[in-house]
């Protein structure tokens, strides 16, 4: 089953990869991402920051939605981790068992909007927002699982 | 209840603290003591004033800056006292393995134990840690 699936642009890394894997009782992390399965420092990168006991997949995003899709994943409690709204959606929409998204942190661009505390999104990445919200997925913002959670429906444009 | 305190020359305490909930989130029951950075303060009088505030059954977690420093030996003085347990060495890795354990462990000798061992294993030389080949995993 899927617990949760995190935008992160900054995906696995220290205590945050500590504490969601405990407070969500994962045993499975996905990172579901086009560039480190081919950037080998990246991937190492992310090894490295796994929390002990659990099992850690990297696939890019077409085989990500592939392996949800044929049922391999459904022994495990999934923590799935992409580091762009984008990728969330596209996920999202493969795949409508996911039902709570969490927004962690998404980097100040050119054109960005500060919607809260540490997530800026681009108008498009605001509407793909609204569309997994019309999609029946709960968007919520929190960094640490510790923190309150603000709904995304209140705070996009 | 059992309660945290970082204590350093300077502020590293009350900047770990800042770094620590940037991570963990808000941190209730945790102090802190930046000693010598305001000529009044005596550290003596700042280490009482903590002390005072807590109850016959509390118990408190000091974690100095350094061993064999200044601020450590102030600390030294009190372990008659079964109430406090001293930790020279603050860093944030020892400082996250215990804010994230302490309601969970409720052994404090464990904790404490357990957040030492943790910790020291986290300092490491990353060049070498990256030649580390670790097998893909998969479903």
């Amino acid at each position: 089953m899927i617990k949760l699936l995190r935008v992160d642009h900054r995906l696995l890394h220290g205590q945050v990869a500590f504490s969601w894997t405990q407070t969500l009782g994962a045993d499975c992390i996905l990172i579901a991402n086009d560039d480190v399965p081919v950037n080998e420092l990246r991937k190492t990168t992310i090894k490295l920051a796994k929390p002990q006991g659990v099992r850690l997949v990297i696939k890019n995003i077409t085989d990500s939605i592939e392996a949800l899709k044929s049922g391999v994943t459904d022994k495990y409690k999934l923590f799935i981790v992409v580091e762009s709204v984008a990728d969330a959606e596209k996920i999202v929409s493969a795949y409508p068992e996911i039902k709570q998204v969490n927004l962690g942190g998404v980097k100040a661009r050119e054109g960005t909007r500060n919607i809260s505390k540490a997530v800026n999104l681009l108008p498009e990445e605001e509407e793909l927002v609204k569309k997994m919200i019309h999609q029946g997925v709960e968007v919520e913002i929190r960094q640490v699982p510790s923190d309150k959670k603000i709904n995304a429906k209140n705070v996009v444009n | 209840m059992r309660y945290l305190l970082f204590a350093s020359h300077g502020k590293l305490a009350e900047g770990i603290l800042h770094s620590v909930e940037m991570i963990t989130g808000k941190q209730e029951n945790v102090w802190t003591i930046s000693a010598y950075v305001d000529e009044e303060k005596d550290l003596h009088s700042q280490i009482s004033d903590v002390i005072n505030k807590l109850g016959k059954e509390d118990e408190l977690i000091v974690v100095s800056d350094i061993f064999g420093g200044s601020v450590n030996n102030e600390f030294m003085n009190l372990l008659g006292d079964k109430r406090i347990h001293l930790i020279a060495g603050l860093n944030l890795p020892l400082v996250i393995e215990l804010v994230s354990m302490r309601n969970m462990e409720t052994d404090t000798l464990r904790l404490i134990k357990t957040a030492l061992s943790n910790s020291k294993n986290s300092i490491k030389y990353c060049n070498l840690e990256i030649e580390i080949d670790t097998e893909d995993e998969e479903f």
